[in-house]
Formats: C-alpha cells, structure tokens, sequence
C-alpha cells in the first residue's frame, strides 16, 4: 500500500517553529497514522510508530521511520503527535489514566461511530434484549465481514460506553471489574 | 565675486577634500554675505576650514549651493561679536590682486597700468621674482628680489626679464611676448606634472603651483568663471561700480548659533601658519644647520659598541669588560635582527593585503579610493550632537561607496548594523577614536533628519537593525524565495553562493538568516533539520490560513 507523497517530503520529520504551520504538520501525521492503521487492518500502534498484533512480536517497520529519504521523527515530536492524537479522540492509550503509554488504540473512526455501527450489527443480527459477551462481538463468528470485528477486547468495551451513556446498553463486569458482556435494548 | 569657488561635496553633504588638505574646524548654521549684501540660498549651512580653503556647505542642497574660498587668497580678517540681534560676524577681505582687474561680463573693462607682471632672475641668487607692473630702465623703483633683498639693476636682469602683459593672452595673434618656456607650461615643482596654466592646485597631487598670481590674472582677465557657481545677492551690485569705486571687497560669515570666536581664532591661525611656510619655502631652503646644531634630527648615531672606560685595572677586569662587550654586542645583534624579523613580516602582510586587495583596488574603487577624507575627532565639535550629525554624513557616505555595486547593480542595499559598525570603525576610525555602538545606532536615527534619504534603519524581526535602501528587504525575500524553490532543501550555505554568485559579500549571513527567519515565521519556508544543518524547503503542503 503507497503512503500519500507527503510522506517522502523532509520536512514532515522536523518539528516546524512556526507554530500554526506545525498544527498542520501534526494533522498530517494522524491522517497518514489514520490511513496506516486501517490499511494494514491494525488496531493498535506502538508509540515507536509500528504496528502491535496481538500475539505477535512487534518487529515491523515504524512509520516515523522513512529509510528511503533517511529521515525520522525524533521521540519528543512522536509524543506530542500522540498526546494531539488522544486529545482530538483518534487515538486511546492502552494505560489508563497514564499521559503517555507503550502502545495506542488508533480510531479510524470515532468512539460513536464506532458504537453505533455495533448497535446496528444488534439490530441486525437479532441480539437486542440479550446479553452478549464481549468476546462474542468482536471476535465471534456472527460478527465476521463486520468492520470491528477483530477489535481488541478492552476497545469494544471502550466503544459500547457511549450506548450506556444513550441508556440502550448495559455493561455487566466480572468479579475483578472487568467488563465481559453487554446487553444492548 | 570671483573668490568663490565651487565646492564639490559629497551626496551626504560632506566636502571632498584635495590630496593634501586637512579639515581643521567645522561650525553650523552659517550664512554668508558679499560686501554687506546677503547671498541667497546661502544663509543656513556648515562651514569647513581646511588647510587650503574654507568650504561652505549648504544645509538644502549640499551639491548644488556649496562654495569655497581660497585661504591664499584672503588678505586679513576680523572679527565682531554677536550685538544684540546681529548675530557674530567673521569678516574676510580680499586680496586686492584677485579683484583689482575684475572684468564686467562684456569683457570691456580692464584694469590700466599696473594689469602686467615682470618675472626676472635676481643676478645674485639666482631667484625668480614676480612684480606687477612693468620692470623698465626707467622704473625708478627698482623691484627689490625676495630672496636676498637686494635691489635689482636693470642692466643686469634685462636679459632674463620677461613681461607678461595680461592683455596679450586676450589675443591670440599676439603671443609673441609669451614665453611658452617660461610662463606657458605650468609645470608642477613636485611632480613634473604639467597642468593646465590656469589651474592652482596640481591635478594629480595637488600640490600648490607657482606663478599663479601671473596665470590668475589672466584667468580674471579671460572671465573665466566657473559655470556651477552661480548665486544671487539680496542687494545686487553691478561690478562695474564696485571696480571704480576701489571698494575693497570683503566676504562675511555670519555665525547664527556659535558665538564664531573659536572658528576665528582657528582661521586666523591657519592664515599665519600658511604664509609662515610660504616664506619657509622660500628662506631656509635646504638648511641643514643652525649655529652648529642640526635642524633634522639625523637619529642615533652612536651605539655604544665599543667599551673604552675601563674602570678596573687588571687582566680579570680586562676579561670581564671583554665579556660584557660581547654580551653587549649579542644583545644589540639580537635587537637588530628581531626588529629585522618583524619588519620583513610587517612587509609580508603589506604585500599580502596589497596583492589581495588590488583587484579591488583597481576594479571597483579605483575613483573613490584614494579621495582624502576628513577627519572628524571629538574635539573638533562644540557637542555631541555635531559631532553625531557629522559622524551620520560620514556613515551614510561609507555605506554608500562600500555598497556601491550592489547599489548599481540591484539597486538594493542591506546591512546590519553590527557588520557595519565593525567595518565602519575598522576602516574609517582607526586613530581618530573608535565610536560605540550607542553613537552609531544615534547617528543612523539621524538620517532622515539630514536629508538622507537612500537608506533608512530598519528593524527587522522586530529584533535586528539594519542599515537597507526602500524595498530591499522585500527583494530578498523574494529572491531567496526563488532560490529555495529551485533548490530545494537547500542549506544555508548554497543559499549564500547562489545568492553572492554575482559578486562577492552582497548579502551578509547575517541578512539571510534574518530574512529565513522571518520566511519561517510568515509560513513561506519549512525546515528539515538534520545533523547536517538546517535544510530549508518551500512550504507547498500547509497553507497558512490568511
């Protein structure tokens, strides 16, 4: 898959002084993070900039690394593109509560989008007024062809917050607090 | 009227000075008079003495309303002091050689009898003398020879007696009495030079000529004026009258703000100081002593090279004179070739400075190179405020010549202060006290004030000043703009190259990296930094929201 050209432009890789043309700069790294991750069908990136599969080591290659024009992002401007990223809702640390972490959740889409394409696979699939774990949503064979399938467990249960908010869903925890079902009306 | 001269100044209003003159005094705020009569357009300006002239420098239009005056030609002065709303008055007469035989613009009047002068060699010391009036066997008073004062005798100088009448020069037919051995070839003493036989001052080294009262009659009986100096008096006298009338003529400086007495007193002196080595040419010529001791100092001339007070007696002692002797000897020996050394390197960096800087020399600045400039020492000034009116003038000028190229090139001139400040002080203040940053940036705030108008302090980036012509930061802006579009990620260096390919030093670093900065900040440029240095790209990807 080809990155857009920007990626092969030098500047991109230094932190710009001027200040508004760096606001830009940072959105051009969360669209070509944006349009990576969903590329590469990716649910998680690590704060080096490569891609986390679960189960797998994480040996690829980082996106803030460009060997064919021999630049790179220095670590300082990673994080700051990552904390924008969080900020502006495209990316969730893995850490809760933590301003930095060794890993992202990347958002192609919004949290509510997200939600409710879930609510909509319900409708569809005929599990309202039931309950379902989480495990069933995003790894189960129904939801197969559906875009979250494959979402990470603790991000599925991240995406169905804004349904508890909207009253059509609840969250039923274990014993540890962890949540493991949904029951979406 | 024929006493003033043009003056050439420079566009900042500063005279150019001959090869060999000095500035001595400046005064502000003058106006000058003819006879009793104001001349207009003259009565605000600056007032020079030099060594050879006095230069009136005109606050409105330095280059078109200035005039000088010869100090040869001024017989006496006086001076009258400021009473109540007269302001203090410098008074400069004449002399009447120069004026006796002014001639009406039509050319008819012409003065009677004594309008020709007689050179003769004096038999006894063989001098050449110069008297009006002719020189006959019936002149009753014998002219008396300047040199030995002896009175000349007719029989014995007729052979070599050549009289010039003024009039003969009128007529080009009648050139029979002009000797062309004698008076047609004006020849410098200094330099062999051989100038034209109406000019005073050499062409070439400016030295004084000769015979030039012989030549300045005929220059005043020719007319001749100087085109450029033309001015209007508030109570027009017509010429004619002034020549009948014997009027002595007399020139006035009025002095509006100073109280003048210092500028009189220095005139005065340097009047006495001229004719003093006037007269020095002429006695004491080659004079090696007076009464026994050397008028020049012929410097050391005994070294104590060899002991002969022996104060001991005795072979040891004998010995030990013999060891300091050449202990002596060593230490002399050593002197001499450590002087030697730094002489034989002193040379070498001559050289080196010479062979570097020639082509300079002779390409750009072979016309400004070698003008005399005036010195302008502290003391010279009532306050400071001169003093940094002054220093502006000569700045602006400096910056102008150093930046001439560029200027006729681009037509844009930049510099930061700071590189002209050190440049300035380097080149031009060097023994007359080195100005501080405080005076300079001073100096540059005046510029408008004085009528200088082609460059302008600026600040740019809001942090650094800079010396720069209309629209120049602007043009190298775009330029640079140019060259990163076509370069892209270039460096600062390569930036500089392309930039100075032309010529050399057009635009300092200091300029450019202003300018990127200010690229950076407006959102034209983007950078790239590496290990390598600051890589500069055009900024095509984020638009700036206007």
């Amino acid at each position: 898959m080809s990155l857009p050209p920007i990626y092969s432009f030098p500047p991109l890789y230094t932190r710009q002084p001027n200040s508004i043309i760096r606001r830009q700069q940072i959105s051009s790294w969360m669209d070509l993070i944006l349009q990576y991750a969903k590329s590469h069908n990716a649910w998680s990136m690590s704060a080096e900039g490569s891609i986390v599969k679960e189960g797998t080591e994480s040996v690829q290659e980082s996106l803030f690394v460009n060997d064919e024009i021999q630049r790179s992002v220095p670590q300082i401007f990673i994080n700051e593109i990552w904390s924008a990223m969080c900020q502006e809702g495209k990316a969730i640390g893995t850490d809760k509560g933590k301003r930095e972490s060794p890993t992202y959740y990347v958002l192609w889409r919004t949290i509510d989008s997200w939600a409710s394409l879930i609510l909509q696979w319900c409708e569809s699939a005929g599990k309202l007024q039931q309950v379902v774990t989480i495990y069933e949503l995003s790894q189960g064979d129904e939801s197969i062809g559906w875009e979250f399938h494959g979402m990470p467990e603790p991000l599925a249960a991240h995406c169905l917050k804004p349904l508890c908010q909207r009253h059509r869903a609840t969250i039923v925890n274990d014993e540890y607090g962890k949540p493991v079902a949904v029951k979406v009306v | 009227m024929e006493c003033w001269h043009f003056a050439e100044t420079t566009s900042s209003g500063q005279p150019i000075l001959r090869e060999n003159e000095k500035d001595i005094l400046i005064d502000q705020m003058v106006g000058l008079y003819h006879n009793k009569s104001k001349i207009l357009n003259r009565q605000k300006g600056r007032i020079f003495l030099t060594s050879q002239r006095i230069v009136y420098v005109d606050d409105l239009k330095p280059t078109k309303n200035s005039l000088s005056l010869e100090l040869s030609g001024i017989e006496s002065l006086q001076f009258t002091s400021r009473f109540l709303r007269r302001s203090a008055r410098l008074i400069l007469f004449v002399k009447k050689a120069d004026n006796s035989q002014i001639v009406g613009p039509d050319g008819e009047i012409r003065a009677k009898h004594d309008n020709c002068i007689t050179t003769w060699i004096c038999p006894i010391c063989m001098m050449t003398n110069e008297t009006e009036g002719e020189f006959t066997k019936s002149t009753e008073n014998c002219p008396i020879c300047i040199n030995c004062g002896v009175a000349a005798d007719y029989e014995m100088t007729k052979d070599s007696l050549s009289i010039s009448h003024a009039n003969d020069y009128l007529k080009d037919g009648n050139l029979e009495n002009f000797d062309p051995q004698n008076n047609g070839i004006n020849q410098c003493p200094s330099c062999t030079f051989i100038n034209h036989y109406q000019i005073i001052n050499c062409e070439i080294c400016g030295t004084k000529l000769p015979n030039s009262k012989i030549r300045h009659a005929v220059n005043n009986v020719f007319g001749f004026r100087d085109s450029r100096v033309h001015f209007e008096l508030e109570n027009p006298i017509s010429t004619s009258k002034s020549v009948n009338d014997e009027v002595t003529n007399f020139l006035q400086i009025s002095f509006r703000k100073s109280d003048g007495v210092l500028f009189t007193q220095a005139t005065e002196k340097t009047l006495k100081d001229l004719k003093k080595t006037e007269l020095s040419s002429v006695y004491n010529k080659n004079l090696v002593s007076v009464n026994g001791v050397n008028v020049k100092d012929v410097g050391l001339t005994d070294l104590p090279l060899l002991e002969t007070k022996l104060s001991k007696v005795g072979i040891a002692s004998l010995e030990q004179s013999g060891e300091t002797q050449l202990l002596n000897n060593d230490i002399i020996f050593n002197n001499a070739l450590t002087d030697l050394n730094r002489l034989m390197a002193l040379a070498n960096d001559i050289e080196q400075l010479y062979t570097g800087m020639s082509p300079k020399l002779l390409g750009e600045r072979r016309e400004s190179g070698h003008k005399p400039l005036l010195i302008l020492d502290r003391e010279k000034f009532y306050n400071k405020s001169l003093f940094l009116d002054e220093i502006a003038r000569e700045i602006y000028e400096f910056a102008i010549s150093e930046f001439k190229t560029e200027k006729e090139r681009l037509g844009y001139v930049m510099v930061t202060l700071v590189d002209l400040y050190a440049m300035y002080n380097k080149c031009m203040r060097i023994g007359t006290g080195l100005i501080s940053p405080q005076e300079m940036r001073e100096a540059c705030e005046r510029f408008e004030q004085l009528g200088l108008k082609d460059l302008k302090l600026t600040k740019i980036n809001g942090r650094v000043l800079c010396l720069a012509s209309k629209n120049s930061f602007d043009f190298v802006k775009t330029k640079i703009l140019e060259i990163v579009n076509e370069f892209a990620g270039c460096d600062p260096l390569l930036l500089t190259q392309v930039l100075n390919s032309d010529s050399p030093n057009a635009w300092t670093f200091g300029i450019i990296t202003e300018v990127l900065q200010n690229c950076i900040n407006q959102g034209d440029l983007v950078i790239d930094e590496q290990i390598s240095g600051i890589h500069y790209y055009r900024n095509n990807c984020w638009p700036i929201p206007s």
